[in-house]
């Protein structure tokens, strides 16, 4: 039968651009323990764990899920790896879902992270592209996004960079507010945005997020369990995971096809009309600063290239504008791969906890959360809310107001 | 002193199938012509060639040479140099999709000019192809791309 799912537990490892005390499974073991204990749950009471991780190439290990089992309450029950690159650490949430809503398990453990600490990002990167096609000169993530936000550019003449340093310094202000946040730059300006260095163009240096070495844990527990659970919860009302072909036919680079997806399955499983209006809180996987535009767009947070002048140039997604996005910091403030799509739903389930310290957006009862991943293909979207039946949440939200 | 790190690389020798479409892509570049797939079904033209049509979803066996003048469609100039950045090459240099008429898809490749030139470029200029000499079956049979003033 299918029920209902709650996250009641959330662990993010103490994050560091390098983690030096702790090998990969011991950092993933750091975030699982935490989730359990979070959770107020022993590991006999886990039906099964999906463990979550980017490309094998960034730790140098074949089989990660195998090194991992131990430290992440693998041992005796079944323990799967999940894999879609920057996605990966949102699909593997997502899957667990499937496996408690379908009620065929009614807790379960999800954990996913990277250590990108450990290799050179950029050479695990390229392996990505394909062998014969385009790998003796693909530069990497930056060069894909930067490719796409000069065809966004091109098209529509009202997105600048000067909205990059706007959004980008924003991000970075949210993460001084964030315990789990990797890069702090207190002296971020947007002049010092418009001053680093040519990356790939139309990018910069601090355009991209920084690489780290952090993973995230979730404990999900199907609505029987989670009630009789006294820990917070957040309940996971729409999930959707959208992919894309990697050749472009006839494709706008631009405009994201399967976040636009993504997102209109989940706002009509839950009635959502007016995302701008109707979500209290947003988490996006924004690795780089252009994609807050192109993301907006893909969410229907605006109209086709008005992400720039009408929410990013008016502050409309800072912490006090109409609609924050990314109270964390971000991406751009903390990027292991493998735990940044999690860490997007987890920020998400704890602002609708009321457990987000100094970042948290009062009054917060519906999010949403964003992963991307592959080129520019992979998409998930999840959307949250803090009482059980979402249309509770709205009423409660309208009484309260933001 | 505590054991903190222990250095390790990895290397491997692969040998790979290029796969029917692109291996006949490749064949082709060695005679310096540029080959495209045609889906019988949705009449999109694919460039890079690939065997399945995802859209029609049916095999794509229909090749055809494409001849039109190559022309800029977007791209990035890149400043940082990537590890594996060929040797022939330095930075700044453009990494961009090259449109053909005729193709549905662009081609991702590179264009090579001096600095300036590469920020003069707008989306539609003419490009030519600067082909190797001695071409071998490979994607950087084509050198790269250069801007036609």
């Amino acid at each position: 039968m299918p029920q209902k799912v709650a996250i009641t537990g959330i662990g993010q490892t103490r994050t560091r651009l390098k983690r030096k005390d702790v090998n990969f499974p011991e950092l993933m073991g750091e975030a699982a323990q935490l989730a359990l204990q979070d959770a107020g749950l022993n590991a006999e009471d886990i039906d099964l764990v999906l463990y979550g991780s980017g490309p094998e190439m960034f730790e140098g290990v074949g089989e990660p899920e195998l090194w991992g089992a131990d430290n992440t309450f693998g041992v005796f029950r079944p323990h799967y790896r999940i894999q879609t690159g920057g996605t990966v650490g949102g699909s593997t949430t997502i899957a667990g879902w499937y496996m408690v809503n379908s009620g065929l398990a009614n807790n379960v453990l999800v954990v996913s992270g990277n250590k990108l600490g450990e290799s050179s990002v950029q050479k695990g990167l390229s392996l990505v592209y394909s062998p014969t096609m385009g790998r003796d000169f693909a530069a990497g993530a930056p060069s894909a996004v930067a490719n796409q936000t000069r065809i966004y550019m091109n098209k529509y003449p009202e997105a600048k960079e000067e909205q990059f340093a706007r959004v980008g310094t924003m991000m970075r202000k949210n993460a001084l507010n964030n315990p789990n946040a990797a890069l702090k730059l207190p002296q971020i300006s947007e002049e010092m945005m418009m001053n680093m260095a040519w990356l790939s163009t139309p990018f910069r240096l601090l355009d991209s997020c920084p690489t780290s070495d952090a993973a995230c844990a979730m404990v999900l527990q199907g609505e029987k369990n989670a009630e009789a659970n006294d820990r917070p919860r957040a309940w996971i009302q729409a999930v959707s995971a959208v992919s894309d072909g990697v050749n472009y036919i006839n494709r706008d680079w631009s405009d994201p096809i399967a976040l636009k997806k993504a997102a209109q399955n989940c706002y009509k499983a839950v009635g959502i009309t007016k995302p701008l209006e109707e979500l209290d809180v947003v988490e996006i996987y924004d690795a780089f600063t252009s994609q807050h535009l192109i993301w907006y767009e893909g969410l229907g947070l605006c109209a086709p290239g008005r992400a720039g002048p009408d929410l990013i140039e008016t502050r409309a997604t800072s912490m006090t504008g109409q609609l924050p996005v990314n109270p964390s910091g971000g991406v751009l403030s903390n990027n292991s791969i493998g735990a940044s799509a999690m860490i997007r739903q987890a920020e998400v389930a704890l602002q609708l906890m009321g457990r987000a310290g100094d970042r948290q957006v009062a009054n917060a009862e519906v999010g949403l959360a964003h992963g991307w991943g592959g080129a520019i293909q992979f998409h998930v979207v999840m959307i949250m809310s803090k009482e059980k039946e979402i249309q509770e949440s709205f009423r409660k939200r309208k009484e309260k107001g933001r | 002193m505590e054991v903190k790190v222990l250095e390790g690389k990895i290397e491997n020798d692969y040998k790979w199938n290029p796969g029917t479409a692109v291996g006949r892509f490749l064949t082709q570049m060695r005679e310096k012509e540029i080959l495209a797939v045609r889906c019988t079904k949705t009449s999109k033209v694919f460039l890079p060639p690939q065997s399945w049509s995802p859209y029609g979803n049916i095999k794509m066996d229909r090749f055809i040479p494409i001849t039109a003048e190559p022309k800029l469609g977007a791209g990035t100039i890149v400043y940082q140099a990537p590890w594996n950045m060929p040797e022939d090459l330095k930075p700044p240099y453009m990494l961009a999709g090259i449109s053909f008429a005729g193709a549905d898809s662009d081609l991702i490749h590179l264009v090579v000019a001096p600095e300036a030139d590469l920020k003069a470029l707008k989306p539609g200029d003419r490009l030519r192809a600067v082909w190797k000499a001695e071409t071998t079956g490979t994607i950087r049979d084509i050198l790269y791309f250069e801007p036609v003033k």
